[in-house]
């Protein structure tokens, strides 16, 4: 505790001396903060765009072989094995929010005069609203969301929609500031309303059906919404010929309790013989891109974290070092006084300390002022895959402020660590009589 | 100025241990940032060689207006006419006597089909010579050569007698097909008529998918209804996942066969690797504008034409630009700190070189000399860090995953010359401006002040 007390008080009456070791703390910490500000919101819209707007929820059940993964669009979970799914999920209400059931769909579009390929989801529509609390309820650019539509209703991804001629009267930016379209039944016009939909049944029959194109809207990222098509589940169902899904999705309650569901689940289905399994959406081949676009931001935050880290301690230890020098006599003072070296080194290493929390107090007060007028020019991009443009935005996350903070201050102790370590083990006399 | 140079050199040595941390700093925030723009180098290649000549954007490409967006809506009306492609071709040669390539191309959607079961693909015709010469082309060899080794079989431009088609891998999985027809078969193995045609017979499906023989089928320009047969001479990757899944290729006179058309979606020109593309552009439209063709010239880097390009270089470009703004105001503030302790500690030197006569700005020019040969010093280090790390993770061969795109592809870092000259400039101007900022508020202070002050 004296150490701290001391610590504090030879930084403050040292003020000058620390000054160069607080400045780059804070800058340090100022660019660690931004960065990883940044990356942070751009890893949400992605999380948000799957798990919300394309509503993933938290679990996936699918069909398996022997326990393992087999072809996701080769997955079909008959009748029998949807009523066992439905039980667990009846049995385990405590753990769940919604459940919603998929099948995918594929085949050719045509208006009678353009054809498109198409891919999507039948989905139960009601629950499938569920799982898109709270951003995106309202998923639709233009016309309303399908639960609140007729069953033969379809809902078309931007760019096929852009192949079928629909446009939407007014062009506005519609993405919110924190996700999500402003809930408005937005007017649009295809060439041709109706859509007739060609399909290759599982026993090899063509099968066709009239829809409505009765939204405009997607999964907002670019390339998948040049077919997407999403549909009543009754109507993919008949559509295919099939009483089948393809898989179910799950919201949780609480999100950690993913651990307790999967296992829980995949037990069961052991036990009773079923090839189901329960695994975290992250891990299905749907979204690779997601992972493989989240891989992508952990290697530029750990190379980002890694130069800003060498460069923001090199500078705080040049400053440590140039800071003890200066005060030389004062370890030799203290050795005198009968001060053990190791106490001398805690001393140094706790003014470290509070130099990295002061340093990291003026950086965070930068970062905080910094993000809002950055945010506030509301600069547009587009972020790779998501279809939208989004602004370029800071995020102001508390956990990466605190984290900054000890990787600083530890740095910080550290270096002053190091830097005292071999001016204590100068001898007295020499201490004392230093220029 | 070698007197100056010599003093800032001995003054930096006086120094040593803390201009080192310093330089430690400049020489990892140095190659840090040259690796980094090595790594953003080398992903903008492999999308540059995929997009340009695997997925036939072009270096430029010209389409009628709107056709870009409208072209799969209304293919008649968004078409090139014959007379516009002859036109436009001798335009592109004329104009770029330097091409590589110019091709004309055309794409729609159809159904592919095994005699069992359909699947809808978005297919493209190509010339089959331009498609020899693409295939074959330096970069792709050399910067997307990962996709080249997802090719299995032939290309379409070795078959004369047949209407030769390549499908990605998934597609033929979904059609039950393994069979590559090769160069070297004569006739085509058809299914005698004696045969049984049952679907739901498993035999059947291992017959059909011994034979490489499949059916396109869809509707015309005119909307009727058109089909031909084709055989898979080769599996092939787009190198875009999502394509993946309906994706195909065929010879340009079968896919105008199929839609009843003489007409075509594009003509594509193929420039040397590093011609900029936004002037080329802007010398094609005057051309045919003066031509009086009512024709859209599109570059490789526009978001219209190649989403995947310009989506994703874009959020790397962010990145990129982002971090290193960061990493400059990182340096010059580590740089400043240091210079403003060294200006501080030698308050009575510059006194005593004031009082000799030396004028400010003499004064200055010396702590900016010192600042801009720290910096200069460093970035040889910087360049051998970053050359060696290089060096390593390239040998290491690493995989890596690029969102979008159908394979991993190699970690390669590419130390780039511009980008290091610019790095290296920007590097030693900041430490230059941080000897000046911090070296003109001491020189201004009043001659006898500069004498009294202490070290401390």
């Amino acid at each position: 505790m004296s150490s701290l007390k001391m610590g504090i008080r030879n930084t403050l009456s040292n003020w000058r001396h620390s000054l160069g070791s607080i400045l780059s703390v804070a800058i340090g910490f100022s660019a660690l903060t931004l960065f990883n500000g940044y990356i942070s919101v751009v890893q949400d819209m992605y999380e948000d765009n799957y798990r919300q707007r394309s509503m993933f929820g938290d679990v996936m059940i699918e069909k398996s072989e022997n326990g393992k993964e087999i072809d996701f669009e080769e997955s079909r979970i008959n009748p029998a094995e949807q009523n066992f799914i439905a039980n667990f999920l009846d049995e385990n209400k405590d753990l769940l929010d919604e459940y919603v059931r998929f099948l995918i769909i594929s085949g050719l579009a045509n208006n009678g005069k353009t054809s498109s390929i198409f891919w999507g989801f039948g989905y139960d529509f009601e629950k499938g609203r569920k799982l898109r609390e709270p951003t995106w309820v309202w998923n639709s650019k233009a016309g309303k969301p399908l639960d609140q539509q007729t069953s033969d209703s379809v809902m078309l991804g931007q760019d096929i929609g852009d192949t079928f001629g629909c446009v939407i009267e007014k062009k506005e930016r519609l993405l919110t500031k924190v996700g999500g379209y402003e809930p408005l039944d937005r007017p649009f016009k295809c060439e041709r309303d109706k859509l007739q939909l060609s399909v290759t049944t599982e026993s090899g029959q063509i099968n066709a059906m009239n829809v409505k194109v009765g939204a405009l809207g997607g999964v907002g990222l670019r390339g998948i919404d040049s077919w997407y098509l999403m549909m009543s589940l009754d109507r993919a169902q008949q559509l295919f010929d099939t009483q089948d899904i393809s898989h179910m999705r799950v919201r949780l309650k609480d999100a950690k309790m993913f651990d307790t569901f999967v296992k829980r689940f995949n037990k069961e289905a052991r036990e009773k013989n079923i090839e189901l399994r329960a695994f975290d959406w992250r891990d299905h081949v749907i979204a690779r891109v997601y992972k493989r676009t989240m891989g992508l931001f952990l290697m530029f935050r750990n190379l980002v974290t890694a130069v800003i880290l060498t460069i923001s301690g090199m500078s705080v230890l040049n400053a440590m070092v140039k800071s003890i020098n200066e005060r030389r006599r004062e370890i030799g003072t203290l050795r005198s006084l009968g001060f053990k070296q190791t106490r001398i080194t805690r001393i140094f290493s706790t003014e470290g300390v509070v130099i990295g929390v002061i340093g990291s107090i003026l950086g965070s007060i930068f970062c905080i002022i910094s993000s809002i007028i950055l945010n506030k020019l509301e600069f547009i991009y587009f972020a790779g895959f998501l279809s939208d443009p989004v602004p370029f935005v800071i995020g102001l996350v508390p956990n990466l402020y605190l984290l900054s903070l000890v990787i600083l201050c530890g740095i910080a102790a550290t270096t002053a660590f190091f830097a005292s370590f071999r001016a204590v083990k100068s001898s007295i006399p020499a201490l004392l009589t230093s220029v | 100025m070698s007197t100056r140079l010599a003093l800032a050199f001995k003054n930096l040595g006086r120094n040593s241990r803390r201009n080192m941390a310093t330089a430690s700093a400049i020489v990892l925030g140095y190659a840090g940032l040259l690796l980094l723009s090595g790594f953003v180098t080398r992903i903008e290649k492999f999308f540059r060689a995929t997009s340009i000549y695997l997925n036939h954007v072009g270096t430029l490409s010209v389409f009628k207006p709107d056709g870009v967006e409208k072209h799969l809506l209304k293919p008649k009306k968004y078409s090139l006419t014959p007379e516009e492609q002859v036109k436009t071709r001798e335009i592109m040669k004329n104009l770029f006597p330097e091409n590589e390539g110019i091709g004309t191309s055309l794409q729609g959607f159809s159904l592919i089909g095994n005699g069992c079961k359909t699947w809808p693909v978005r297919i493209t015709g190509t010339e089959k010579e331009l498609e020899k010469r693409l295939v074959n082309h330096w970069s792709v060899s050399q910067f997307s050569g990962e996709l080249l080794g997802a090719r299995r079989g032939s290309g379409i431009w070795e078959f004369k007698t047949i209407t030769p088609i390549l499908v990605t891998h998934k597609v033929a999985r979904n059609l039950g097909k393994s069979k590559i027809r090769s160069t070297t078969e004569d006739s085509i193995p058809q299914l005698s008529s004696s045969e049984n045609y049952d679907c739901s017979d498993q035999r059947f499906h291992l017959r059909l998918s011994d034979d490489s023989n499949v059916q396109l089928a869809a509707r015309t320009f005119q909307n009727d209804f058109s089909a031909v047969d084709a055989e898979i001479v080769g599996f092939y990757s787009s190198g875009l996942e999502l394509l993946e899944e309906s994706a195909a290729l065929v010879p340009l006179d079968a896919l105008q066969k199929l839609y009843e058309t003489d007409g075509a979606t594009k003509i594509s020109l193929f420039l040397p690797w590093n011609t900029p593309p936004e002037p080329a552009a802007q010398r094609l439209t005057e051309a045919l504008k003066n031509a009086n063709l009512d024709l859209q010239v599109h570059h490789f880097k526009e978001f219209s034409v190649n989403p995947f390009y310009a989506g994703f270089m874009n959020l790397i470009y962010v990145m990129s630009s982002f971090f290193l703004t960061l990493a400059i105001c990182v340096v010059t503030l580590t740089v400043s700190d240091t210079m403003t302790m060294s200006v501080l500690e030698r308050s009575r030197e510059i006194g005593t070189l004031r009082a000799l006569g030396f004028r400010q700005t003499q004064i200055i020019r010396m702590f900016s000399e010192e600042g801009t040969l720290l910096g200069l010093l460093c970035l040889p280090f910087g360049l051998f860090i970053a050359w060696l790390t290089s060096l390593i993770v390239n040998s290491a061969e690493i995989l890596f995953e690029v969102p979008g795109i159908s394979t991993q592809i190699k970690v390669v870092l590419e130390i780039n010359v511009i980008h290091g000259v610019v790095l290296g400039a920007l590097l030693v101007g900041v430490t230059m401006l941080s000897g000046w900022i911090t070296s003109v508020r001491a020189t201004k202070k009043p001659l006898v002040k500069l004498l009294q002050s202490h070290v401390s």
